[in-house]
């Protein structure tokens, strides 16, 4: 897809938030403000990876969520994830 | 036929939580849950929810698992605090841990919402997997003792 430089005013406070949103999910300003736009404007491709709940915790800059069903509450011991030696 | 070594997979009740206002604590009815996707095993704790009709609802930790992997399918689910929910399903090899030992018990879906609101911090095990077991409450003892097939 072909691009084209444009300049626009944006408030400090927001370039702000958008600059660390940016960085936490990996893409450049640019990238970030794409993909914000076409998503408010219902023009977004088919999700750019799968799971699809995990490219859009990437696109908002959230990869923590608390739990629904037990707001307050955690069961103590956390998930471990390795690597297998299959040799 | 069930297997006799399964008698001893026993895993604790656990309690918490005393509300200020009445004297009232959460039971978990849980076990260890080992799940194998591609070159990845995660291990954690699983709460067992009979009133989850499918079968590994995951927490963010199981949903990377997954990344760049397509899903087999996409199903709805009634949810009672947001009605009709999407969700992708995937497919993993899953095991018990009980005392160092992982014990196969075959395939299973797990059900990854497709809205982040509906991603949760535990991972519950639903009916899908629950009904291939016997499973013993034994709310005396505090004690949950799955019996495998």
């Amino acid at each position: 897809m072909v691009s084209r430089k444009v300049s626009i005013s944006l408030p400090e406070r927001l370039l702000k938030i958008i600059d660390r949103n940016a960085k936490n999910v990996g893409l450049s300003r640019s990238e970030y403000i794409a993909r914000i736009l076409e998503e408010k404007l219902g023009t977004a491709e088919e999700p750019k990876m799968y799971p699809t709940v995990l490219w859009k915790l990437r696109m908002s800059g959230f990869l923590k969520v608390r739990s629904p069903r037990y707001p307050s509450k955690r069961i103590k011991g956390r998930w471990i994830v390795e690597k297998v030696d299959r040799k | 036929m069930w297997k006799k070594w399964t008698e001893n997979s026993i895993y604790y009740y656990i309690e918490d939580g005393f509300y200020w206002t009445v004297l009232r604590y959460w039971i978990f009815l849980w076990f260890t849950l080992v799940l194998e996707v591609g070159e990845f095993r995660a291990r954690g704790p699983a709460i067992l929810d009979t009133g989850f009709d499918g079968g590994v609802y995951p927490n963010i930790d199981i949903v990377k698992l997954f990344e760049g992997i397509k899903p087999i399918k996409t199903v709805e689910f009634e949810n009672p605090l947001f009605q009709r929910s999407e969700f992708e399903v995937y497919v993993a090899n899953a095991y018990l841990y009980y005392r160092g030992e992982y014990v196969p018990i075959g395939d299973v879906n797990v059900y990854i919402p497709v809205e982040p609101e509906l991603l949760g911090e535990e991972v519950i095990i639903g009916r899908e997997v629950i009904n291939r077991w016997r499973v013993v409450l034994d709310s005396e003892a505090k004690v949950l003792r799955v019996l495998l097939r």
